[in-house]
C-alpha cells in the first residue's frame, strides 16, 4: 500500500511541478517525496521509476495523440527510432530512470538523517 | 555507510540530470528535449491550437490592431497607423517563423559557429570576408537616416521582440530545442543582414577569376570563341529596337585590362539556378481587357518556406503579397491600384582587384605611385564546443580593407599556399535603402509612383515588372550599375591603377525600361537586358537563354489570355534547349548499328515531344546524354590545375549546330581524331549503360521524376524535417524551373481589373513549425500546378466566409 501511495504522490508532485518548472523538477519531486516518506532501496527506486515514468508516458501519449503524432513521427525519424511509439517508450524510460534515481537518493537521505538523529540521542543519554 | 550510499546515488542523479540537460555534439539535450511537458512534444500543433486568444495585450502598440486569419493561415492585419502595422507584421512573422528569421541572419552575419560549432567556421569566415556584415551596417545607417524606413524597421523589431519576450522554454520554436540554444533580441541590423543575404544570393555570382584563369590559359581569341558575350538568337528583356533617348559617356579602356595571374582555389558561390520569370500582359491581349501580371521567383527551396504571405492595411496602404521573414513590408505583391514582381537582373557588379602591399604589415598598398593606408578589421568567431562544459572557443581573422572593399583573398584564405591578395569592389557594400523602395511600392497608385519607388532600389538589381488597373504595363531593369569600359571587371584587374576603377554609375533615367510596348506584353527571365544598341556595357556570365525565349514565344503568339493561361505558362514544361539540340544530336546517331538497349533508348528520345514531365523517361535520358556529351566535348578543361568554368549550354548547342570543326571536339587523351559524330555516339552509348545501371542500383522505374529526385530541405538539412522524393515536372532552363532542389519559390498571377483577382502558391506553408499542419500544406497543390485564391480584402470584397479566426491586439 505504502508503495502504491508513494507512486501516486511522486506522479502528482511531478505533474504539478512540471506545469510551471523545468523538466528536472520531476527528479526534485521524486526526491522530496521519498525523503519525507521513505522506503527500502529497491522499492524506492521502483516507486520513482514508475511515478515519473508513468506521468511521462501518459503525457507524451496525450500530447502526441492529440496532435495526430505530427511531430513525434518526425522526431522518431530524426533520432532513427523509426516509429512514434518507440520514441514515446524511450521518453518514458528517460523520465523513469531520472525519477528512480532521485527517489532512491531521497530515501537514502531520509535513512541517513535518521541514523544521525539516533546517534545524537545515544550520545546525550 | 548510509552517508556513502546516499552520496553515491545522489551524485549519480545530479550528474545524470546535468548530462541530459545539454546538447552533446549533435545529440540534443535528451532530458530537456524529450520532457513531454516542456520539450519538443509541446511544439506539436493542430489546426485549432493556432487560434487561442481572441484578445491579446501587447506592450509597445500605440493603438488597437485587428487581425483576421483566413483558411490558408494568411494574416490580414488592419492598423490605424503604420507603426502598429509593422509592429504587428513583426510580431506575427516571429510567431510563425522566428527560428528561420534568426538563423538566416546568423548565416549572413557569419555567426553560424555559435550554433553549430567549428564545422561552420569556413562558411562564417567567407561571409565576413565578403563583407556582408560590413555592407549590412552601411545599409542600416542609410535606412535609419530615412524617417519612414526607420519607423518601419523599429516597429518591426519591437514587434518581434514583443513575441520573444513572451516565450517560455515550452513555447520556443522546435529547432531551438533540438539545437539547444535560445533566441536573442531582434535588431534592425538583422533586417539589414537579411537583405544583404539576398544581395549575396542574387548578385554574388561572378566568374571573374575563372575567366582570368581561362584567358591566360587559352588566349583571348579562344576565350572569346568559347565564351561569347552575346549569341545571335538572344531575346533581351527590353524589346529589340526600343530607342534610347540619351547619349552615354563611357570611360576609356586601359592598355592592359587584366592581370596575368592564376587563381588555384576560388571561394564557393551562391547556387547557379537562382533566377525567376515575370511578365505582364496588356489588356489588349487579355480576354477580360484587364492587364495580368505574373511572377515566379526561383530560389533554392527550403523549409521553413522562403516567403510568408500577409495583407497589410494601414492609413495610406492596403497591400497583399509575399514578405521575407525578417523584413517589414511586402516584397512581391499588389494593392488596389498596382501590382509588381521581380526577377534577378543579373549583371557583373562584383569586381576583383589585385593588391600590392608595401610590406608584410599590410598597412599600406600601392596606388598610382603612392601608398594608401589600409584599415584592418579583426573578425571574431565564437565556436560552440561539442562538450557543454567547455566554454566557446574564440577564433579571430584579420581582414584588410582597401578603398575598393575587403581583401577577401590572401595567404590565409581560402587556404591556398601562394595565394596573393585580391580586394573586392561590390555594389552590395554601398550604403543603400532597398527597403524604402518596397515600402513605397506597397502604397503606389500609378506608374509614376512605381517609377519613383524603385529609384531607391540598388542591389541586388532586379527586373521590376508592373501592371496597373489603368492598363499600364512596364518593366524596369533596376539597380545600381557601374559604368564600365568594354570588358572592365570581366577579369582580375590591377588595383594600383586608377584607370581600372569604376568611374561612376549609370544614371537612373538611363536604366533600361519599357512602358506599354507595341507587342502588348513585357517579360523577363534573367536574360541579357538589351540588344547591342544599348550604349552601356552589360556583361554577365549567367544570362538565361531558354526560359525567356519560350515565354516570349508563347506571349507573342497568343491573345485573349486569361488568368488560367498565365498559370499554365508558369507551369510550362516545354524544353526549348532539348528542342534546339536533340534533333541535331539524334541525326548523328546510326540506329542500324545499335544494340537492343541503345535502340530502345533511342526510340524513347525520338518519340519525345520535349515536355519535361516527371512521368516520362525521355527527359532523364536527354539530361544524362547531354551531360555525358558535354563532358566529352569539354574534356580539355578537366585536367587543368586551376579552377575554371566550361562553356555554357547555349554556346554548346551552337557548336553542335554550326561549328562541327571546333578544335575542342577532339578528345584530348585519346590517340585518334574524334568528330562530333564520334562524341555523340560515344556519349549516347555511355548514357544507355548509365541508365541501365541506375535502374539496377535504385530499383526504380526510369522516369524524370525519379531521376531528378526533387526535395525541399529543412534548413538543418535533416531529411526527417524535409519533403523528399517529390515528383515534380519541369527542370533547369525550363519555364517551370524545378531542378531538384531549386524551383518556383512563389507563383503569383494577378488580374488588375476593377476587382483584383489574385492567385498564388508556394512550396511549404505559413507556419515554420515542423509540428504544425500548416508547415507543408501547400506543397501538394504547388507540385501539381494548382493555386490558392488570394483573399485580398477591401471595401468591395470582404471574404468573411474565408476568415477562420479573428484577433484583437490591444496596447497595454
Amino acid at each position: 500500500m505504502r508503495f502504491i501511495i508513494q507512486i501516486g504522490l511522486i506522479a502528482l508532485a511531478c505533474f504539478l511541478a512540471e506545469m510551471i518548472f523545468p523538466w528536472w523538477t520531476a527528479a526534485v519531486s521524486a526526491f522530496i517525496v521519498m525523503a519525507v516518506y521513505p522506503n527500502s532501496g529497491f522499492r524506492s527506486f521502483l516507486s520513482g521509476f514508475l511515478g515519473v515514468g508513468l506521468v511521462w508516458l501518459f503525457a507524451s501519449i496525450y500530447f502526441s495523440a492529440t496532435t495526430g503524432h505530427i511531430l513525434t513521427e518526425k522526431v522518431a525519424d530524426l533520432m532513427q527510432l523509426g516509429r512514434p511509439g518507440v520514441l514515446i517508450v524511450v521518453t518514458a524510460f528517460v523520465g523513469a530512470v531520472i525519477g528512480g534515481m532521485a527517489a532512491m537518493s531521497g530515501s537514502q537521505l531520509n535513512r541517513f538523517l535518521k541514523t544521525e538523529n539516533r546517534n545524537k540521542g545515544r550520545y546525550h543519554s | 555507510m548510509r552517508l556513502l550510499k546516499f552520496s553515491i546515488s545522489f551524485s549519480i542523479t545530479v550528474i545524470l540530470i546535468i548530462l541530459l540537460n545539454y546538447r552533446m555534439g549533435s545529440v540534443p539535450p535528451i532530458g530537456k528535449f524529450l520532457d513531454p511537458f516542456n520539450g519538443f512534444y509541446r511544439n506539436a500543433e493542430t489546426t485549432d491550437s493556432h487560434f487561442q486568444d481572441d484578445q491579446l495585450v501587447l506592450s509597445g502598440l500605440k493603438d488597437s490592431v485587428f487581425v483576421q486569419f483566413d483558411e490558408q493561415l494568411v494574416p490580414h492585419i488592419k492598423a490605424a497607423n503604420n507603426y502598429d502595422l509593422y509592429f504587428t507584421q513583426g510580431y506575427l512573422t516571429a510567431r510563425f517563423r522566428l527560428w528561420q528569421m534568426e538563423v538566416q541572419t546568423h548565416f549572413a552575419a557569419g555567426r553560424l559557429t555559435e550554433i553549430f560549432g567549428e564545422s561552420m567556421l569556413e562558411q562564417d569566415r567567407l561571409s565576413r570576408r565578403k563583407g556582408l556584415l560590413y555592407g549590412a551596417n552601411r545599409a542600416l545607417t542609410a535606412m535609419q537616416q530615412d524617417s519612414t524606413t526607420n519607423e518601419a524597421l523599429t516597429a518591426y523589431s519591437e514587434g518581434v521582440n514583443a513575441y520573444i519576450r513572451k516565450l517560455k522554454y515550452r513555447d520556443i520554436p522546435f529547432e531551438y530545442k533540438l539545437l539547444d540554444y535560445k533566441p536573442e533580441p531582434w535588431t534592425p541590423l538583422k533586417t539589414a543582414l537579411l537583405l544583404k543575404n539576398m544581395a549575396n544570393d542574387l548578385a554574388g555570382r561572378d566568374f571573374d577569376l575563372e575567366n582570368t584563369n581561362l584567358v591566360n590559359l587559352f588566349g583571348k581569341e579562344t576565350f572569346d570563341l568559347l565564351f561569347p558575350e552575346r549569341l545571335p538568337d538572344t531575346d533581351p528583356v527590353i524589346p529589340p529596337g526600343t530607342p534610347w533617348k540619351f547619349k552615354a559617356k563611357l570611360p576609356e579602356a586601359p592598355e592592359q585590362p587584366y592581370k596575368e595571374t592564376f587563381t588555384g582555389k576560388i571561394t564557393p558561390k551562391p547556387l547557379p539556378d537562382n533566377g525567376s520569370n515575370n511578365w505582364a500582359v496588356s489588356g489588349s491581349k487579355t480576354k477580360s481587357g484587364n492587364p495580368i501580371l505574373a511572377n515566379d521567383p526561383h530560389l533554392q527551396l527550403s523549409l521553413p518556406s522562403i516567403w510568408f504571405v500577409v495583407q497589410l492595411t494601414g492609413p495610406d496602404r492596403n497591400t497583399y503579397g509575399a514578405t521575407l521573414p525578417g523584413a517589414p513590408g511586402i516584397i512581391i505583391g499588389f494593392n488596389d491600384s498596382v501590382s509588381w514582381g521581380v526577377t534577378n537582373a543579373t549583371r557583373d557588379v562584383k569586381d576583383w582587384y589585385a593588391i600590392k602591399y608595401k610590406n608584410e604589415n599590410k598597412s599600406e598598398y600601392a596606388y598610382e605611385g603612392k601608398w594608401l593606408k589600409t584599415e584592418k578589421r579583426v573578425e571574431t568567431f565564437s565556436l560552440r564546443q561539442d562538450e557543454f562544459w567547455a566554454g566557446a572557443k574564440t577564433v579571430t581573422d584579420t581582414v584588410v580593407y582597401t578603398h575598393y572593399g575587403p581583401v577577401v583573398y590572401d595567404q590565409d584564405f581560402p587556404a591556398e599556399q601562394g595565394q596573393t591578395d585580391y580586394a573586392l569592389r561590390w555594389t552590395a557594400h554601398d550604403a543603400s535603402n532597398e527597403l524604402k523602395a518596397f515600402l513605397l511600392l506597397n502604397k503606389a497608385e500609378n506608374y509614376e509612383d512605381f517609377k519613383s519607388a524603385i529609384s531607391h532600389y540598388h542591389t541586388p538589381a532586379q527586373n521590376f515588372v508592373f501592371a496597373s488597373v489603368k492598363n499600364n504595363i512596364a518593366l524596369w531593369v533596376q539597380g545600381k550599375f557601374p559604368v564600365k569600359w568594354k570588358e572592365q571587371g570581366k577579369f582580375l584587374m590591377d588595383g594600383s591603377k586608377q584607370a581600372n576603377e569604376w568611374k561612376g554609375f549609370i544614371p537612373q533615367e538611363h536604366n533600361l525600361h519599357v512602358l506599354n510596348p507595341a507587342r502588348g506584353f513585357v517579360s523577363s527571365a534573367n536574360q541579357m537586358p538589351a540588344d547591342n544598341t544599348y550604349p552601356y556595357y552589360v556583361y554577365d556570365q549567367n544570362y538565361q537563354h531558354f526560359r525567356n525565349r519560350r515565354i516570349n514565344q508563347v506571349l507573342a503568339k497568343g491573345k485573349n489570355f486569361t488568368v488560367e493561361d498565365m498559370m499554365q505558362l508558369q507551369n510550362d514544361n516545354y524544353n526549348l534547349k532539348a528542342a534546339g539540340s536533340l534533333p541535331q544530336m539524334l541525326k548523328k546517331l546510326r540506329p542500324e548499328e545499335m544494340d537492343s538497349l541503345e535502340l530502345a533508348t533511342y526510340n524513347r528520345l525520338k518519340n519525345w515531344n520535349y515536355e519535361q514531365l516527371a512521368k516520362l523517361s525521355a527527359p532523364a535520358i536527354y539530361e544524362n546524354w547531354w551531360n555525358n556529351f558535354r563532358n566529352l566535348l569539354w574534356d580539355e578543361f578537366d585536367s587543368l590545375q586551376v579552377q575554371i568554368i566550361k562553356p555554357d549550354d547555349a554556346r554548346t548547342i551552337q557548336i553542335i549546330r554550326q561549328d562541327s570543326t571546333n578544335r575542342f571536339i577532339d578528345i584530348q587523351l585519346s590517340p585518334g581524331q574524334e568528330s562530333l559524330q564520334d562524341l555523340l555516339q560515344q556519349s549516347f552509348s555511355a548514357t544507355a549503360k548509365d541508365l541501365k545501371q541506375w535502374q539496377e542500383e535504385k530499383e526504380k522505374e526510369l522516369t524524370w521524376g525519379n531521376f531528378k529526385n526533387s526535395s525541399i530541405m529543412h534548413l538543418t538539412q535533416q531529411d526527417a524535417l524535409s519533403e523528399t522524393a517529390l515528383q515534380v515536372d519541369g527542370g533547369r532552363d525550363i519555364v517551370n524551373a524545378n531542378s531538384g532542389r531549386h524551383g518556383a519559390s512563389w507563383r503569383m498571377v494577378v488580374e488588375m481589373g476593377p476587382t483584383i483577382r489574385a492567385f498564388g502558391i508556394y512550396p511549404g506553408g505559413q507556419s515554420g513549425n515542423p509540428g504544425s499542419p500548416y508547415y507543408n500544406n501547400f506543397i501538394e497543390d504547388w507540385r501539381t500546378g494548382k493555386y490558392n485564391r488570394l483573399y485580398f480584402m477591401n471595401d468591395g470584397q470582404t471574404f468573411h466566409d474565408k476568415v477562420i479566426f479573428s484577433q484583437s491586439l490591444k496596447p497595454e
